[in-house]
């Protein structure tokens, strides 16, 4: 495997799991890391989340990777486990170049 | 392949106004009696924790852990309802029967016998189905039921955008599609036809039971365990999945984009090594690119990784759902389908 890639796979691989983490600490979940798919969604189906879980989705992802998250980043983050993991990554690649 | 012009009218439709389609795959099971939840609750693996009204997302599950059917499973006033997908409603009775053999008290109405579905899926949906079918509809959250003496409507769909399934007695369906089409007319209403709907469920990442449902992969490997209570341990399938939890699993199906036309079961090669194979493609009209599933192999199964070919078409994985649809910016209080153009 090309090192780009390794690296590219192993930041993904991080991230998702702190990001499963905080979501199974800050929301309480009944449920492994594992248990929780890339591509759950976070509203309605999937995790079936409310309005103030998402408040503390954002809240929780600022502080955990120390980033600001404006209102319509996160009406697009907020759909699914992965898309909180993407915005994590645009937000990261963000701050290094800053 | 891209979509016919049939279909791709009813595709936009579905993305951007409204648009109506029969739904004859559709199944909707009640089940009636003191013991319709116990029934349930024997046959699903999601926890039965259902308020009136509320409609559940889940699977049923075969022995080996394999699902068979994309169901909700509902309730109203004591009545359950199970609706959705599955070979044919025959073969979901019986199965059923045979798996709540020691319940009592319970009897099960094959609905689609004596009514039609008709689907209204789009960012306006919500707006005319109000009108035809009364305002009571928009008072309906996602994922709830309602039932009439003229009608029952599931909100659900499988579109990424406002979406409703009414159940209308045989009898009445042609003066409710009529309803539907004239009073339709002033959102320029559309009929969507299987590919379009087809097509809108591939973008948004919704299961597909006759397409990925075909290779025998498990919840875990279709991103689908949310559909699975993570605390209960009796419902058929249970074993089975406990062991894939217990010994993991090593595929997984993600979403990927293409510059080019593939089929299913083509190989995913990175640097000349097989990592996995398509399982589903359509094209995206919104896009302008293809959207697919592809099944892929630990480590290559992340979104957001590029270097993949099939033959020699690169492909890259992505999140889903691959568009932004527009529901998401449209209120049934803020917004109507007349004064789109200067509200959103």
């Amino acid at each position: 495997m090309q090192p780009e890639l390794k690296i590219k796979i192993e930041q993904r691989e991080n991230l998702l799991n702190r990001v499963r983490k905080m979501l199974i600490s800050a929301l309480h979940l009944n449920a492994s890391p594992e248990e929780l798919d890339p591509e759950t969604t976070l509203f309605a189906t999937g995790l079936a989340l409310d309005s103030v879980d998402a408040v503390v989705i954002i809240v929780e992802l600022e502080a955990e990777f120390n980033i600001s998250i404006s209102e319509e980043e996160s009406m697009l983050a907020l759909r699914t486990i992965n898309s909180l993991v993407d915005l994590v990554l645009i937000k990261m690649k963000e701050n290094e170049t800053v | 392949m891209k979509l016919s012009k049939e279909s791709e009218i009813g595709y936009h439709a579905i993305r951007s106004g409204v648009a109506f389609s029969e739904d004859p795959d559709l199944l909707c099971l009640q089940i009636k009696g003191d013991s319709a939840l116990d029934v349930l609750d024997k046959i699903c693996p999601c926890d039965i924790f259902l308020q009136n009204g509320q409609m559940k997302h889940t699977l049923l599950l075969d022995d080996n852990g394999i699902p068979f059917a994309d169901i909700y499973v509902c309730m109203e006033d004591f009545n359950t309802y199970i609706l959705g997908y599955c070979k044919n409603a025959d073969t979901l009775i019986e199965w059923i029967n045979f798996r709540a053999n020691t319940i009592e008290d319970y009897a099960i109405i094959d609905l689609m016998k004596t009514h039609f579905c008709i689907n209204l899926d789009g960012p306006y949906s919500w707006e005319l189905a109000s009108e035809v079918f009364g305002s009571d509809i928009l008072s309906l959250p996602y994922l709830s039921m309602l039932e009439t003496n003229d009608f029952i409507v599931f909100r659900g769909g499988r579109t990424g955008e406002y979406g409703y399934h009414f159940l209308v007695p045989k009898p009445q369906k042609n003066s409710w599609l009529e309803k539907v089409k004239s009073q339709g007319a002033a959102y320029k209403i559309k009929q969507a036809d299987k590919t379009a709907l087809s097509q809108c469920a591939l973008e948004n990442f919704f299961f597909d039971l006759y397409k990925e449902g075909s290779y025998g992969l498990s919840p875990m490997e279709l991103q689908l365990q949310w559909r699975l209570s993570t605390q209960k341990n009796e419902y058929p399938g249970a074993s089975a999945i406990k062991n894939i939890k217990k010994t993991g699993w090593n595929q997984r199906m993600v979403c990927f984009i293409s510059p080019e036309e593939l089929n299913p079961n083509d190989k995913i090669t990175y640097e000349g090594i097989e990592i996995g194979q398509v399982l589903s493609i359509g094209y995206s009209p919104i896009r302008g690119d293809y959207v697919g599933k592809a099944l892929l192999i630990k480590p290559y199964w992340h979104s957001g990784l590029d270097g993949f070919y099939v033959n020699n078409v690169p492909v890259k994985t992505i999140s889903a759902p691959s568009i932004t649809n527009l529901s998401l910016k449209v209120s049934p209080y803020r917004n109507s389908y007349h004064t789109r153009k200067e509200s959103i």
